[in-house]
């Protein structure tokens, strides 16, 4: 297996003289293909910030960030718009569907503005549908599709351009917990059947308990990591719980 | 005590924080909608323009007659302005809903802090105030500044020396304009504070969340509705060019309701229409942001048809009125030159006498034709019998078959054309010639000279001796008074009876306007033989026509540029009301990785569609109005009006690229800004 992302001394500093916040101070880790990796901690802990960094919408300070081998941090303007636009897939809080466009043109989208050939993106489209169970609604507009089929509509256009790597920043947020289980289900599913790499960063222990890895980050460094390896989702849940509770116990020392 | 004098500080302090609120969110307004302020200082600025005609410093200069002409032009402004003010305040009305809609949820939030509505409606009216005397302020600024320019147009269209330089203002159209404009604002002052009053909080908050609800309608249900709507304008265009604007009867208003109809048809269908073209053509639909521009569109046109119909059917009007207007001045223009070739010209009032010695008479009737004119000449119309139908047998026009044509002798017709100096014919005998002042029929008289046509008259063959058809005048007259007249050979001339008489004189070279005003006093009656005897002067004509001439012009682009800035504006405001409803799109677009070119590409493809596709239809409304426009114009004489009107679509295709390019700037603007924020 090849390494997708490489996360190498990565900073990020806030603010100028006397004033300095470290979001991110000196992370390194990697990720290697076909992974599913959450990122956890409190507010104000960087992964928000490690994220946008990582989906080149924020620039680092020091540090290289490598994806497929390709320093992202020296990609400028056009460069950057590309590489975001064939390497990198998103899956946003609220589905962010657009509400003018069909299912099928939702998707479609994310295939248009590559500009891939009409032929091969309707036979793309049609296929992922096909994997998603989302066949039936593809002629239906968001206003008319359930959550659970909105998500897999957004899931969809997420894998569709076969990207090397899958962003989901707090994908449950805005979600009741029947909806967020549907949609990490999916995310679970793009994993294990289309063998996606994603990378996931939550505050919500429940939420990162469907991925295989994770890594907690306090005050802008790496705290732990844990592996979920042969547990149930439950257990591993058990052991994300350990790790918070710990977290927790370490911030009530210092206050 | 001290409670009260609290309270009223507390009411106090509210007041100040109520008016600064107001104008801060003004502030704020005229970055955001700086088309909504340049359509209403526009619309101030045109206002104040066309009803300061009477500025006493133009009319100072003026004679007797041309003030009477400004005098019904102002007359004529103070109608068509009660119209366009409602005009005008249809479109301040139309653009403050979207100013409001735009501002639901900052109403919301003050709604939530606890404000009262009546607060709200305050600050609201507050704002209005504000942009209303500032757009009021800039406008009539503008106004005054451009009317130094429009009285150069109108001195110059009069004949006026301007001896010094003097600043036209007219106090009376400051007030016209103040009061008329205020009277607006407190409409839209009364409807915002209604629809605040309506306003339930729930849906201030969620005005964001609230989108439109796609309806798409089946594929057939569109098909037929197009066909249908081209099928109703095809039968309101064939009514329109078959019956003309001669008659001003039901037929004409069927057509037009018939075109209004038509075009509600074709929008309402058209985008249904086009989206299953495009979509059966995978490349097409499948290329870039496409697919996205076209459901936009399609999103909106749904409900949006009846506005785009609107403006489209005033951009017809505003269209075919200003390219109109200038041909029909142009036309007018020919016109008075023609039928003025002589100072003056004299004809008996009564009708049963036609023949005496007129410049005796007159002379008897106390007028010093020697002081007047430098020279006169009589001459006399002779019944020949023939009509127009008779003289050109099937080439004539039906509704011409039964004019009289008269005759005038070769002898007396170089006379005339002597005093006009103008050249002269000869014809021998057994010949005739033909003078032609109406355009439509040269071709059918061209034919018969061609052909060599013989005409009977006084028991004489006569065959034509000219090929070619004259064209000048032989009297000062409002209008044309023979449709045709033939030149004869002088001895079958004098052979014939009088039909009518006249006489023609240049004035002597001198204070003409003196002279007119001793011809004022018509008729004069020869206390003689009891002969009354009328003039015509060929200033009275030229004042008359260039008047109606310039007060039509002007009528005409005053609502034909008014209509232009309404179509635009509304079209602009509405784009770019859109433009922040798509921020949340284009935001999720960019974070796909769509580039900003590909963004911009895509609001500039909406932008331009939305203006092209009214424009599209009332160009091909236009050519359809201005050809029967020019079908009556060509009875007034021949005008070459052609150029004329590429002038005025220029003009107007101007205003519209400025509104169209000021949009998708606005537009790109409030992406961007939404995106960066």
């Amino acid at each position: 297996m090849s390494t997708i992302l490489q996360v190498q001394g990565m900073q990020k500093y806030y603010g100028s003289r006397g004033v300095v916040t470290k979001a991110v101070d000196n992370i390194s880790f990697s990720v290697e293909e076909g992974e599913y990796v959450g990122i956890m901690g409190v507010s104000g802990s960087g992964k928000t910030t490690l994220l946008n960094c990582i989906s080149t919408i924020d620039t680092v300070t020091a540090g290289t960030i490598r994806i497929k081998g390709k320093d992202v941090t020296a990609l400028k303007g056009k460069e950057l718009e590309r590489f975001r636009r064939e390497e990198l897939g998103f899956i946003f809080q609220d589905f962010n569907l657009l509400d003018t466009l069909t299912a099928y043109e939702n998707i479609a989208l994310a295939l248009t503005i590559l500009g891939e050939k009409p032929d091969e993106i309707h036979r793309k489209v049609l296929e992922v549908a096909t994997k998603l169970n989302i066949s039936s609604i593809l002629s239906k507009f968001p206003y008319q599709m359930s959550g659970g089929e909105k998500q897999r509509t957004a899931s969809a256009r997420a894998i569709i351009t076969n990207p090397s790597l899958i962003l989901a920043d707090e994908p449950t947020g805005a979600l009741d917990s029947k909806s967020a289980r549907m949609l990490l289900e999916t995310i679970g599913m793009l994993n294990e059947q289309m063998k996606a790499t994603i990378l996931m960063v939550t505050h919500d222990a429940f939420t990162a308990s469907y991925a295989k890895r994770i890594l907690f980050i306090k005050d802008g460094r790496i705290f732990n990591e844990i592996l979920r390896g042969e547990d149930t989702r439950k257990e591993f849940f058990g052991r994300i719980i350990d790790v918070v509770t710990l977290l927790g116990g370490d911030a009530n020392v210092v206050m | 005590m001290a409670g009260s004098s609290m309270l009223s500080r507390c009411s106090g302090v509210m007041q100040m924080s109520l008016c600064k609120l107001s104008f801060q969110n003004v502030r704020k307004s005229i970055k955001d909608y700086t088309v909504y302020f340049l359509t209403l200082m526009l619309g101030v600025c045109l206002f104040y323009l066309f009803n300061a005609l009477d500025s006493q410093a133009l009319v100072q200069g003026m004679s007797e007659i041309q003030q009477d002409i400004v005098q019904m032009m102002v007359e004529m402004m103070a109608v068509i302005s009660v119209f366009i003010s409602v005009v005008l305040g249809c479109l301040i009305l139309y653009a403050n809903r979207y100013l409001v809609k735009r501002r639901k949820k900052e109403f919301g939030i003050y709604m939530l802090l606890g404000m009262p509505k009546r607060k709200i409606s305050g600050v609201l009216a507050l704002e209005t105030s504000f942009i209303g005397l500032f757009s009021l302020a800039v406008g009539l600024a503008l106004g005054v500044f451009l009317s130094q320019g429009l009285s150069i147009v109108v001195s110059q269209l009069f004949k006026i020396q301007y001896s010094e330089f003097q600043v036209v203002f007219s106090p009376q159209a400051l007030v016209k304009t103040i009061l008329y404009f205020a009277v607006i604002f407190l409409v839209v002052m009364v409807f915002n504070v209604r629809t605040i009053s309506k306003c339930k909080l729930i849906d201030l908050i969620q005005a964001e969340r609230k989108n439109e609800q796609v309806k798409t309608r089946r594929l057939w249900v569109c098909v037929i509705l197009f066909l249908l709507s081209l099928g109703v304008l095809g039968t309101a265009y064939a009514m329109i060019i078959k019956n003309g604007l001669q008659t001003l009867d039901g037929s004409f208003t069927l057509s037009i309701v018939l075109g209004i109809v038509g075009t509600i048809l074709f929008f309402m269908s058209l985008s249904g229409f086009l989206l299953r073209v495009v979509k059966s053509n995978r490349k097409l639909y499948l290329k870039n942001l496409n697919m996205f521009v076209l459901r936009q569109i399609n999103s909106k046109v749904n409900t949006a048809f009846l506005s785009i119909s609107i403006v489209c059917v005033l951009l017809f009007f505003a269209i075919t009125i200003t390219s109109t207007a200038i041909g029909f001045n142009s036309a007018m223009n020919a016109d008075v030159e023609q039928s003025t070739p002589y100072s003056a010209t004299f004809g008996y009032t009564q009708s049963e006498r036609v023949d005496g010695d007129m410049r005796q008479e007159l002379i008897d009737a106390g007028i010093d034709m020697d002081a007047i004119f430098e020279a006169t000449e009589q001459y006399s119309y002779r019944e020949t019998g023939v009509t127009l139908g008779g003289l050109m047998g099937n080439l004539c026009p039906q509704k011409s078959e039964d004019h009289i044509v008269n005759g005038i002798s070769v002898e007396r017709y170089n006379a005339l054309m002597r005093l006009q100096g103008k050249p002269e014919i000869s014809l021998a005998d057994g010949e005739y010639a033909v003078i032609s002042l109406f355009a439509y029929l040269n071709d059918g008289l061209d034919e018969i000279l061609q052909n060599g046509r013989t005409v009977e008259i006084g028991g004489q063959e006569l065959r034509p001796g000219k090929q070619q058809i004259l064209n000048t005048a032989l009297e000062t007259a409002m209008g044309t008074n023979n449709t045709v007249v033939l030149i004869l050979p002088q001895t079958l001339a004098e052979s014939l009876p009088v039909a009518d008489s006249f006489l023609c004189g240049q004035y002597r070279a001198g204070d003409t306007d003196a002279f007119d005003d001793m011809l004022a006093a018509e008729p004069f009656v020869s206390p003689a033989n009891g002969a009354s005897i009328g003039v015509t002067l060929a200033n009275e004509i030229y004042w008359t026509q260039t008047g109606t001439r310039v007060a039509f012009l002007f009528v005409l682009l005053y609502i034909g540029v008014v209509f232009m800035i309404v179509a635009a504006a509304a079209l602009a405001l509405q784009q770019l009301s859109e433009a922040s409803d798509n921020v949340g799109r284009y935001a999720l677009l960019s974070k796909l990785g769509v580039d900003r070119k590909m963004i911009n590409r895509s609001i500039f493809s909406q932008v331009a569609i939305y203006f092209l596709i009214p424009m599209a239809l009332a160009i091909v409304h236009s050519c359809v109005g201005i050809y029967v426009v020019l079908q009556m114009l060509n009875a007034f004489g021949e005008p070459n009006s052609f150029l004329h009107i590429l002038t005025a679509g220029g003009i107007i295709l101007a205003i519209y690229l400025v509104y169209f390019f000021a949009t998708y700037a606005g537009c790109k603007s409030t992406v961007r800004q939404q995106r960066t924020a």
